[in-house]
């Protein structure tokens, strides 16, 4: 029922932003706020193919990608490397999986299409000032497209700053790369081909990948009235500048058996989640981890673990976590 | 049969050097031009080795390395850019100046050695304000690693890196994927995230 209703809206949205697309592939983006809204919208408008470089460093891999929107299935995505070994994510009407060699697993986590932030748009636009200063920065070209540039700049060293290349006649993202407080490209994405598509059939955003051996991490479903493992009125104080809570709720995670607490903070851009669940359930991460730009930082509070992960910098995923507290032990003030 | 330079090189590629024999490589290829040429052919080699050319994407290589060949016309927009070596911190002839088969085999070599290469520095990442331990191979390789911090007043002395086992990677991929989807519906969409989660998908 619910992946049912799950799928319903996603049909009445794609529905809607289709809609939405006609009027506003006819007026051309004149600031950098409208590119920023058009380009959020594309992404709900466009199926397309595409083949991409992501680099982070000095390594470089090439995937190619699978988009389709449709308004019986909603948004549907195949995201396949190409160089090293093979790796698969799948986002479908109701799950991503994720088929990843390195952790010799395949897991499958729900989508979340009821998403806070896009439940803002485009009032987000308004929401990033006062954390970034978003400005138009002239033409270039992207996989043999023309695109319109902009630079998003953090206005301190909390977050991260970006540079964003939208397709002039879409609105899609052909390139972007992500800026440490310092100026350095931390990671860059850039198309390299880029097919647009009426219609994308339904077998080419199958996995094509053997998944045999690998170890099935899916989600439990839990009872609303199921006892919270992480009780009482978590609180982050003082909070970084610029970022508010989101989210707060009780929520199911690949290869748990618990449900575990997941707070989540935004500044209109970065987002940054706390996952906290007791300690005993694993072994406790205790400092930092980082996968390319998304930074996390680990640290016990009682009988429980917090971690903190988003794409801001290392100290603001440590300064969220090191103002978390417990503030109030009871059931009842939970959700 | 390999010269001690060749060996060291080799050992370079494989992350294998010493702290003290790879400053003294660093010194030695920073003033011997035949010497960078023979790890570029190193890291060629050892890349064919790790099988990450992969045949049916020798048209892709190709496009790859004429977008990067294509960077500086980026680069040259009203914004100005920090120069490639001062991305990383490394010499301009460790640059992936070759493509994408080149570039993923120097990543995988400098894994272990970038820390000793390149000695204490900031993290790219890290705010001014706040001076914690950082750990040169976070940003500059995209490992993912644990590191074991002191607190953020504490002596910047060097942390100790961990890489993490399957089950913990499953652990902790499990955090990394879910943020990941409930921020998928920002400004940003999902692409980069999910390229991030595939990009270092197949580290172990």
């Amino acid at each position: 029922m619910a992946v049912s209703a799950r799928a319903s809206f996603a049909s009445l949205a794609a529905v809607l932003l289709l809609a939405a697309g006609v009027t506003t592939a006819t007026a051309q983006p004149q600031s950098a706020e409208e590119w920023l809204s058009w380009a959020t919208d594309a992404r709900q408008r466009h199926s397309f193919v595409g083949e991409f470089l992501y680099q982070h460093g000095d390594r470089i891999d090439t995937m190619r990608i699978w988009r389709s929107v449709n308004a019986r299935s909603g948004v549907r995505e195949r995201l396949l490397s190409l160089s090293g070994e093979r790796r698969e994510i799948l986002r479908g009407e109701a799950t991503v999986t994720c088929i990843l060699p390195g952790s010799d697993s395949v897991m499958i986590d729900e989508r979340q299409l009821r998403k806070p932030l896009a439940a803002r748009l485009p009032d987000d636009i308004k929401a990033l000032r006062p954390a970034y200063a978003v400005t138009l920065l002239g033409e270039d070209r992207v996989a043999g497209r023309s695109a319109m540039r902009l630079g998003i700049d953090a206005r301190d060293g909390l977050r991260y700053s970006y540079e964003l290349w939208l397709d002039q006649a879409t609105g899609l993202l052909l390139r972007a790369e992500l800026l440490s407080p310092v100026g350095e490209v931390l990671e860059r994405l850039m198309m390299l081909d880029l097919e647009l598509r009426d219609e994308i059939a339904l077998a080419e955003l199958d996995s094509q990948l053997p998944q045999e051996g690998y170890q099935r991490l899916t989600t439990q479903a839990f009872t609303a009235s199921a006892k919270p493992d992480a009780p009482g009125k978590w609180q982050v104080d003082p909070l970084p500048e610029g970022f508010a809570l989101q989210l707060d709720r009780m929520q199911s995670l690949p290869g748990r058996d618990h449900p575990v607490r997941h707070m989540m903070f935004s500044d209109g851009l970065a987002t940054v989640s706390i996952y906290i669940e007791p300690e005993a359930q694993a072994e406790a991460i205790d400092g930092s981890l980082n996968m390319g730009a998304m930074n996390a930082y680990g640290k016990t509070i009682g009988a429980y673990q917090a971690l903190a992960v988003g794409e801001v910098p290392r100290p603001t995923v440590e300064r969220l976590v090191r103002a978390l507290a417990n503030v109030q032990s009871s059931h009842e003030a939970d959700d | 049969m390999q010269d001690k330079a060749g060996d060291d090189i080799s050992a370079w590629v494989d992350g294998e050097l010493g702290g003290s024999e790879a400053r003294f490589l660093r010194r030695r290829l920073d003033n011997d031009p035949a010497e960078r040429a023979r790890l570029q052919r190193y890291h060629t080699q050892s890349a064919a080795m790790r099988g990450e050319y992969v045949p049916a994407a020798d048209g892709l290589a190709d496009r790859v390395r004429a977008a990067i060949d294509a960077e500086p016309a980026h680069a040259s927009g009203p914004r100005p850019e920090p120069s490639d070596a001062a991305r990383s911190g490394l010499p301009a002839w460790l640059q992936p100046v070759a493509g994408v088969a080149i570039a993923a085999s120097v990543a995988l070599g400098l894994v272990t050695v970038l820390p000793m290469l390149g000695g204490p520095g900031n993290d790219a990442s890290t705010a001014p304000e706040m001076a914690v331990n950082t750990v040169q191979t976070g940003s500059a390789t995209g490992t993912l690693e644990t590191v074991s911090t002191g607190s953020a007043s504490g002596p910047a002395a060097a942390p100790a890196v961990v890489t993490l086992d399957a089950e913990a990677r499953r652990r902790v991929n499990a955090y990394f994927v879910n943020h990941s989807e409930h921020a998928a519906g920002g400004q940003l969409g999902a692409t980069l995230k999910y390229a991030r989660i595939v990009g270092h998908g197949s580290e172990r």
